[in-house]
């Protein structure tokens, strides 16, 4: 048994008088893809951008394999990365494709960009010329695609997927997760999804964290989110809406 | 309401819309013909394929560097060529209504839910406090609210998604108007009350004899609401189909947008998506 | 709303170079960012006029001894209050001095004061409104309660208590206008870096290890230095009819140099007969603050972040 990628214990986090995660503890092993679900307001998010030090930890503590408790910045963006909600405000507006790819290598101080840059992208799928484009000329689509290029090219070994695709189109949000599955397949690397749609996160991972106000619910496995067995009333709540839907969409199919 | 059967309500002939583009005009609708009556039509395509934008001209809501062209641009016999923004003004709200994308944007955060609908109601109405308040209970009931007592003094802040798009319906609805246009209604939404809001607006346009003009990226999901689909593609419609013949579609676009979405219940490995064809563009 | 189709082929040439929608290097997808924003500019006829006030102004400073007609401090008491002729284009004033000539030397002490204004205050003004939005907390109200407590003086009486203190000169008065006109930059910044600071891609800058230095210098400075550069040209019209207004009350450049407020103010005497005196200085700084009105309202359409 190999230590888990990612080991969350018992986490809190306040803002203020508000207390958004309330004692979260799970853990991610090496490869594996763990969703996190819930309505807005579950304090879903928060636990990512806890894990990428974005928000301050209150209570609990945050353990990522490879990495000491009181990481760096450089440490930890070197091992975790993220890719952010909304494509078209996770790239600097004033920056081209090119040097967004290359930021993080600059701050790492990492040689040989150019090769690395180029990788990248053809990597994600974009034409090696898009690098002197600037975000405003890219689709959403390929601007996420972008984003995840930018997460990828510090090589981390846990990804933090934030609502990755819920500004995309149905048939675009297809084509990135496509691609997310094939990344993840070719090299490796742990995933946690953060999804409000149980359709993408039954998809996408092994098993499914179910939180309501900051508040671990339930785990369950792919299997028993496509089979729709749950116990705690407020994931039967969910996946009934969820099934309500899928009911819909395959009538139509 | 004054239905008259024979005339349609909506009548689109060759629209043609252009933007001035940095490199000459750039076409964003492209010769769309539709007509519908008292019915619901979804009009569907992803981004940039000119759904949203056919719609806002129909209120003229465009940006004014937009160009609109047609041989026939109608609703309810009324010529909207040419017409004014007074004359559209007088239209949208009384008698097209519009329902946006995120509720939490288009309500006014400084009034209540109850306000908001009683002025609306008031508005259109000209009626006393007493009975716009009472109207405005009784479309939150309408809407599937379930205390209206209590959401009526909320104010936008404090109400979730679903409940935020119920009272925005709640308020389209005081007009009464002849047609209600949805600007992808659920995208902003938890999917848990998703199918809700589709179900809610459903529901009321049929008890009210309205036109329902849905626009949406997500093919299969609104299909089951409505009663015909405009598929649209780069400005151009691909395919008009009735929803119930859906399954049948013989576009390879249409085919393509339909089994593009992960469902819950139906695993599958790699998810179908879509060749873009140049052919689709002329 | 996005294009969905472009009809046109593409042009050719320099024209289709610089509107590549693919460019193919960086220095293209600069140029092509420069030209559409030029584009936008002469799109805008004011705009236009207002930058070819302040080239003009420039050239005229630069070129001061050569376009001048006489020198600008020979003083000639049979020549006093001549009227505008072919000799004296401007006419002379009581000391019989060139007023064109003085009106050309003029801009060079304008043009000084407003280079030395702009390269203090915006500076000052913009890294403390970016430090003060990014930072928050402690930081931020330190910042501000100075901001406000500066924003409150009056400012050309500070101006003038400063120079009194100081003692007269251009060095005093720029320092007087400078240190009464960072605040609004700083505000200005500040709400602008709020409203950047939970945006998304500074989050993912910070995610990917950037320094807090390098966050504020290449994420957010670039993104408010627009803003700070059009409020700069619209306040330079302020300026210089503050340094005009020492001029004129003696507390600024001082005699015999040239300068439009002292010069307004020597012309103060003769208002009625020899109008030319007061009035043409007096025209100088209305064009001149105007140009930089005209220039900055085109700015904002140049910096506008929407790519229309």
């Amino acid at each position: 048994m190999t230590a888990a990628a990612v080991d969350i214990e018992n986490l809190s986090v306040r803002f203020g008088a508000a207390t958004v995660v309330r004692g979260v503890s799970f853990s991610v092993r090496p490869g594996e893809c763990v969703g996190l679900v819930g309505e807005s307001g579950s304090g879903k998010s928060t636990i990512l951008r806890a894990i990428m030090g974005l928000e301050p930890v209150s209570d609990g503590q945050i353990v990522i394999h490879g990495m000491p408790p009181r990481p760096d910045r450089l440490t930890r963006a070197g091992t975790v990365q993220m890719v952010f909600q909304d494509p078209y405000a996770s790239l600097h507006p004033r920056q081209t494709i090119g040097r967004i790819l290359e930021e993080p290598l600059r701050i790492h101080g990492i040689g040989g960009r150019e090769d690395k840059v180029r990788a990248a992208l053809s990597a994600v799928g974009l034409p090696i010329s898009f690098r002197f484009r600037f975000p405003h000329q890219l689709s959403g689509g390929q601007r996420q695609r972008v984003a995840i290029a930018r997460a990828l090219i510090l090589e981390p070994r846990v990804l933090l997927l934030d609502e990755p695709t819920s500004a995309l189109d149905v048939s675009v949000q297809a084509e990135v997760l496509n691609l997310l599955k094939q990344l993840h397949a070719e090299r490796g690397f742990s995933m946690l999804f953060v999804g409000h749609d149980l359709g993408v996160v039954a998809h996408m991972c092994n098993r499914v964290m179910v939180l309501e106000n900051g508040i671990l619910k339930e785990e369950l496995s792919q299997q028993a989110l496509h089979a729709g067995c749950a116990e705690d009333p407020y994931t039967r709540k969910l996946l009934q809406a969820a099934r309500m839907e899928a009911a819909v969409v395959l009538h139509v199919r | 309401m004054t239905a008259s059967t024979d005339r349609p309500l909506v009548d689109l002939r060759n629209l043609t819309i252009t933007f001035a583009g940095h490199r000459g005009p750039v076409t964003a609708v492209h010769d769309l013909n539709l007509t519908m009556g008292r019915e619901r039509v979804a009009i569907v395509g992803e981004s940039g394929s000119g759904k949203s934008v056919s719609a806002r001209a129909l209120i003229g809501l465009l940006p004014v560097s937009a160009k609109v062209s047609a041989s026939r641009m109608d609703f309810d016999g009324i010529d909207l060529r040419g017409m004014s923004e007074a004359g559209f003004e007088r239209l949208r709200g009384s008698r097209i209504a519009m329902i946006l994308q995120d509720p939490r944007q288009s309500l006014n955060p400084l009034m209540t839910a109850g306000q908001q609908i009683v002025e609306s109601c008031r508005l259109h109405h000209r009626e006393g406090r007493r009975a716009a308040r009472e109207r405005a209970m009784d479309l939150l009931e309408a809407v599937s609210i379930r205390e209206p007592q209590r959401v009526f003094d909320l104010y936008p802040h404090e109400v979730s998604g679903g409940m935020g798009q119920r009272i925005m319906i709640a308020m389209m609805l005081a007009a009464q108007p002849d047609l209600l246009i949805a600007d992808e209604p659920t995208s902003a939404l938890d999917t848990s009350v998703r199918t809700d809001v589709l179900e809610e607006i459903q529901k009321l346009v049929e008890d009210r004899g309205m036109g329902l003009l849905l626009i949406s990226h997500d093919l299969d999901l609104v299909a089951s609401y409505t009663d015909r689909v405009v598929v649209m593609y780069a400005g151009r419609v691909m395919e008009t189909l009735e929803s119930r013949h859906l399954h049948a579609a013989r576009h390879s676009y249409t085919q393509g947008l339909i089994g593009c979405r992960p469902v819950l219940g139906h695993p599958v490995d790699v998810l179908p998506t879509l060749e873009r064809q140049e052919a689709w563009k002329s | 709303m996005s294009a969905a189709h472009i009809d046109r082929a593409p042009a050719s040439g320099w024209r289709g170079w610089l509107t590549a929608e693919q460019p193919e290097s960086v220095f293209q997808g600069r140029a092509v960012q420069v030209y559409l924003s030029a584009r936008r500019f002469m799109a805008n006829p004011l705009a236009v006029s207002g930058f070819l006030i302040v080239l003009l102004l420039l050239f005229t400073a630069a070129a001061a001894p050569w376009i001048a007609t006489h020198d600008p401090l020979a003083t000639n008491l049979e020549m006093r209050l001549l009227p505008p002729s072919a000799e004296h284009w401007f006419g002379t004033d009581h000391l019989g001095r060139d007023i064109y000539s003085r009106i050309v030397h003029g801009s060079r002490v304008t043009l000084t004061i407003v280079f030395l204004v702009s390269i203090l205050i915006g500076p000052v003004g913009l890294a403390a409104g970016i430090v003060s939005g990014y930072f928050g907390g402690w930081v931020d109200r330190t910042l501000m309660m100075v901001t406000d407590i500066v924003m409150a003086f009056p400012r050309l009486v500070l101006a003038l208590a400063f120079v009194a203190v100081l003692g007269p000169g251009i060095e005093n008065a720029v320092i007087a206008v400078a240190l009464t006109g960072w605040p609004p930059y700083a505000r200005l910044a500040r709400a602008e870096t709020l409203s950047f600071r939970r945006r998304e891609f500074i989050q993912a800058a910070r995610s990917q290890g950037a320094s807090p230095l390098r966050i504020l210098g290449l994420y957010i400075l670039p993104l408010c230095m627009p803003s700070a550069i059009v409020r700069l040209t619209l306040d330079m019209a302020g300026i210089i009819l503050i340094a005009a207004g020492l001029g004129f009350l003696g507390l600024g450049m001082q005699p015999p140099t040239a300068e439009w407020g002292s010069m307004i103010a020597t012309g103060r005497d003769y208002l009625i007969d020899q109008w030319w005196v007061a009035t043409l200085p007096g025209a100088a700084i209305f064009v001149t603050c105007l140009g930089f009105n005209f220039l900055g309202d085109g700015l904002v359409d140049v910096f506008d972040p929407r790519q229309s």
